[in-house]
């Protein structure tokens, strides 16, 4: 299979990108793992599911005419409920070739896509954080719980609390309400005076009034339906046996430290996770992008230039990606990576790219100026620090504790580097392949070791990024499936 | 400056080995590493014990009767060696040496193993040739297609991740400086010992440097072994090779062999925490820059090349097809021009001492051992005499000091 | 309990699925996660270190919603590739949360530590 432009993420950066390359003639493939496209905000319910109010409010109205348009491009191939495994050369010698070979898990088979340029908008996950009893069944990302709701049509669970230090929290809460959910309440970890603080200045209040609109609307439906709103208050541990039933909540100081031993019980049999995200930039590094580190837009963040093109020729990046910033950033970064690839094959000179560029690229800067208050207000800081006990799980998948990484540190003094440390301890080497502990365990390094992040670096990101089935690998095409 | 008796190069299961090896005896030892220790293809490869003769040692009669009165002694040695190996590092490397076959599939293979295990059998490495009933006796894992296979009783695994690190602790407790993310820059013979110039995190711009003089210098930096010795005015014929390996995810015990194949690629075993190892000297593809190899950069892996390796290892041992892969590595070994490694000092540069290309995970502490007692007490190793640099001593003769 | 919204939704056929041998309806497409809790399940597995897991992230990245997928159904006939070799895998771990519902599909989902065990693996001629 052969396409002038691959996009892998059928979210905003890349429905974006889609939408500007087919209207300029490039035949493009858009790869996905969900079954339909929309990224994780625009999570559309299942094939043959009619939801009369889908995401009804303004502010998802330009995503959803991106989503509505790309969709019936028909120069837009979708490759949907596949998983892409990773990149190789296509030539026989890696130095010379300049086509990428895209490997894809589409369920049955493996597919190979050969074309010249590739944009990765793979987006974000929630961040997990680490805490005695996060790995209990009913613990869960707020996002996984959006997801239920807003695509899967189900209320997953009786009673709800949401936890954490980011706005989502509010709209999810608001969500389960609507669906006819009980939500028990809603903890920021933040004093109320600082979530304040970043509206005070008038400019900000002015330029993303709709935003700020939107929450405040949401605020004053979850006072109606009674749900305890609270601040400065962190969550400390899950109980429960086989599953959560319980969570200790406690109060943080003025000087940020979580009032453990003065903890309230609450009871909930779903508990939604909210702080930061985390960027999924393992194809990217996988293939050889350079990344840098970033504590507050999602860890090991991909280096672009400024038409998104990454280190490695041939591959652009896109969206959440280069930096969480939220949707609309990620809709301006598409349509900038799908520029450059315009600019780069010839089918835009250097002026007109650039004049197609320029509003482009001036809603992305004042987007990006609210997505750095927002990564501000959200950003977590030590508070996840506090939460780990040596027992707690870092990699959730092999069960290494925060114990166990600390000993490993301390018995083996010249081990300093993310990989280093997954190899010694097995930390990252599970089913999801280092998604979540790569984080916490970066900082862990970096902590520990006294250096910087970049020094640590991110785990090597290897083929395939996703574990798949060895017979599909093995499969010979003359043989059915 | 600092003073030591010995520097060693790599930090590698032979540089970690040797440091622990010669600060027990009480030497003064820096070991120095351009990266992180255990980073290169001591904790890349696929953790086999394999002491029968190997796929890639056996293509040709006469080259295995040449080699086994050198190679069995050795690997007698290295059996009893690994045997004791857990006890002498007091931890848990993952060692298991609970069988290795050697399967055939073809009449031809069956030959092959014949004549092997009655060479092997003969210089005294107790290996026993299993009909196909045997074998799935003794193997119920194995797929329909294996006809025979040559059982060593001995071979088994260890797991690279941790082996290193190991013979790192134990060196470190005895008084060993570590200096990692140091890279040797210069090699300069001066009076009796070498002043050895470094650079500590040599990818920044403001790199600090670090001057070692030691009496003694150990070249035990891998594949790239060739580009130190130049640093002493030294050819060192050693060849840089990438290989792949790939792990699955963990399943319950069900192969408890390490696995091997006499006429094809393969090298199989499932690893403590469950995982399955495949490898068998597969190749990825080195990263070169204008015909030189660039030795600090990962080679690149090659689908065709996995897909090869996934299916001899899942026509071999079915179970594999249905088993998910996690990852795919690379990692780089050096091979010498006559498959041996290189084992011993340098006559064209007295003091300076080399131990690398090939067979490096199963006889790596062997080496370290036998070769650490001759930088000790001077004298020539007589096992490894076979190994000696000397047998490419033409090529320095115009090099050295 | 976890509810299904049918206030503004309408959704395909209902379709029976098998869920740890017992049958239920559900419907066409919706996630096989979506099912098993609509289905009352919140233990979705118990993992190697024993530990109950369900789902956490909803979205393909975390793996703790695996559940096991029965490759040959009950009085389905074998293939006659499968018959001769009793290599075809019985079990196979899914993302619950990625599968859509099929008509058929036969679940083995739960805190049993054999859920995820592949039988296949013991090898031809083994117990």
């Amino acid at each position: 299979m052969d396409a002038e432009l691959v996009i892998v993420g059928a979210g905003p950066a890349g429905l974006a990108a889609a939408e500007i390359a087919s209207v300029h003639g490039l035949n493009v493939i858009v790869l996905d793992e969900q079954t339909k496209p929309g990224g994780q905000i625009f999570r559309q319910p299942p094939e043959g599911f009619r939801v009369h109010s889908w995401m009804p409010d303004s502010i998802y109205r330009e995503g959803k005419s991106v989503l509505a348009s790309a969709s019936t491009r028909k120069n837009i191939r979708w490759l949907l409920g596949s998983t892409v495994l990773g990149t190789f050369a296509a030539g026989s010698n890696g130095e010379n070739s300049n086509r990428i070979k895209v490997v894809v898990d589409t369920g049955v088979l493996i597919e190979e896509i050969q074309t010249e340029h590739l944009i990765f908008a793979t987006g974000c996950h929630d961040m997990a954080a680490a805490f005695p009893g996060w790995n209990l069944p009913g613990v869960m990302a707020t996002g996984g719980i959006q997801a239920f709701v807003k695509s899967q049509q189900i209320v997953p669970g009786e009673r709800f609390l949401f936890v954490g230090t980011h706005p989502l929290q509010l709209i999810v809460a608001d969500q389960v309400c609507q669906a006819g959910g009980h939500v028990v309440g809603v903890v920021f970890a933040q004093q109320f005076k600082r979530m304040l603080s970043i509206i005070r200045n008038p400019f900000t209040m002015l330029r993303f009034s709709g935003k700020f609109l939107f929450l405040a609307k949401t605020l004053y439906r979850l006072r109606n339906a009674g749900v305890p709103v609270s601040f400065q208050e962190s969550l400390v541990r899950a109980n429960g046996d086989l599953q959560v039933s319980s969570i200790d909540i406690a109060s943080i100081s003025l000087d940020g430290i979580v009032q453990k031993n003065e903890s309230r019980r609450v009871e909930a049999d779903r508990l939604g996770v909210c702080y930061n995200f985390l960027v999924s930039s393992e194809l990217a590094r996988q293939s050889g992008a350079e990344c840098e580190w970033s504590s507050q837009a999602g860890g090991w963040i991909v280096r672009h230039n400024q038409w998104m093109q990454s280190s490695v020729p041939g591959i652009s990046v896109a969206g959440e990606v280069t930096g969480v910033a939220g949707a609309d950033a990620a809709l301006e970064e598409g349509r900038l990576a799908a520029l450059g690839v315009l600019l780069k094959k010839g089918v835009l000179g250097s002026t007109a790219a650039a004049r197609l560029a320029e509003p482009v690229r001036r809603r992305l800067s004042n987007i990006n100026a609210f997505a750095g208050l927002l990564r501000e207000l959200s950003y977590p800081g030590n508070l996840l620090n506090q939460l780990l006990s040596d027992e707690t799980n870092i990699c959730k998948c092999e069960g290494i504790t925060a114990g166990d990484i600390k000993k490993a540190l301390a018995e083996n003094s010249c081990i300093s580097s993310g990989s280093a440390v997954k190899l010694i301890s097995r930390t990252g080497m599970g089913l999801c392949q280092g998604r979540y502990c790569n984080y916490p365990l970066t900082k862990a390094i970096a902590e520990y070791r006294e250096a910087s992040e970049n020094e640590v670096g991110p785990f090597t990101a290897q083929f395939p990024v996703k574990p798949v089935l060895i017979k599909k690998i093995t499969h010979k095409p003359d043989e059915p499936a | 400056m600092r003073n030591y008796d010995v520097a060693i190069i790599g930090g590698g299961v032979i540089g970690c080995a040797s440091a622990y090896f010669l600060a027990k005896a009480g030497v003064s030892v820096a070991i120095i590493e351009r990266g992180q220790l255990n980073a290169g293809a001591s904790g890349r490869n696929a953790g086999s014990l394999h002491f029968q003769l190997e796929h890639r040692l056996i293509h040709n009669e006469t080259h295995l009767k040449a080699q086994l009165p050198h190679l069995i002694p050795l690997t007698l040695a290295a059996i009893e060696q690994w045997n004791t190996l857990e006890d002498e590092l007091s931890c848990d490397i993952g060692l298991s040496m609970s069988g290795g076959v050697m399967v055939a599939e073809t009449s031809e293979q069956i030959r092959l193993l014949e004549r092997k295990a009655k060479l092997e059998n003969r210089y005294g490495l107790a290996v026993e040739l299993l009909s196909a009933e045997e074998t799935l006796a003794r193997a119920p894992y194995l797929g329909e297609t294996v006809q025979a296979a040559l059982y060593c009783r001995e071979e088994g695994h260890c797991n690279p991740r941790l082996l290193t690190p190991a013979f790192a602790r134990k060196a470190e407790a005895l008084g060993a400086d570590f200096f990692t993310d140091t890279a040797v820059m210069g090699l300069d013979k001066v009076g009796a010992g070498w002043n050895v110039s470094s650079r500590i995190r040599p990818g920044e711009k403001a790199s600090e440097r670090l001057e070692i003089r030691a009496e003694k210098v150990l070249n035990a930096s891998g594949a790239w072994a060739h580009e130190i010795a130049a640093m002493a005015n030294i050819h060192l014929p050693i060849f840089p090779v990438a290989l792949m390996m790939s792990v699955t995810e963990p399943v319950p015990v069900f192969l408890k062999h390490m696995v091997q194949h006499v006429g094809r690629k393969l090298s199989l075993k499932q690893v403590e925490d469950g995982n399955l190892l495949i490898g068998g000297g597969w190749s990825a593809r080195l990263q070169q820059h204008a015909g030189k190899w660039i030795s600090n950069a990962p080679a690149k892996l090659s689908l065709d090349a996995l897909k090869s390796n996934l299916g001899v290892a899942s026509e071999i041992v079915p179970a594999v097809n249905q088993l998910h892969l996690l990852r795919t590595w690379t990692g780089i070994t050096g091979v010498t021009a006559d498959q041996l490694p290189i084992v011993g000092q340098v006559d064209q540069t007295p003091g300076f001492y080399v131990a690398a290309g090939g067979s490096g995970f199963t006889f790596g502490p062997l080496y370290a051992r036998l070769l650490s007692e001759e930088i000790l007490t001077g004298l020539p190793s007589e096992a490894l005499q076979p190994y000696s640099p000397a047998r490419f001593g033409h090529v320095n003769m115009y090099m050295g000091n | 309990m976890n509810k299904r919204i049918f206030i503004g939704v309408e959704r395909p056929a209902k379709v029976p699925i098998e869920i740890n041998g017992d049958l239920t309806e559900t419907y066409l497409n919706e996630s096989l996660a979506t099912a098993l809790l609509a289905f009352g399940i919140t233990v979705f597995n118990r993992n190697r270190q024993g530990d109950c897991r369900g789902p956490y992230c909803n979205m393909g990245t975390c793996f703790e919603c695996l559940v096991g997928i029965q490759q040959s159904r009950p009085g389905e006939e074998k293939t006659e590739k499968a018959e001769k070799d009793e290599r075809v895998e019985k079990v196979q771990w899914v993302r619950a949360c990625m599968t859509p519902v099929t008509e058929g599909l036969s679940v083995v989902v739960g805190d049993s530590v054999d859920t995820l065990n592949n039988s296949s693996i013991r090898g031809r001629h083994g117990r």
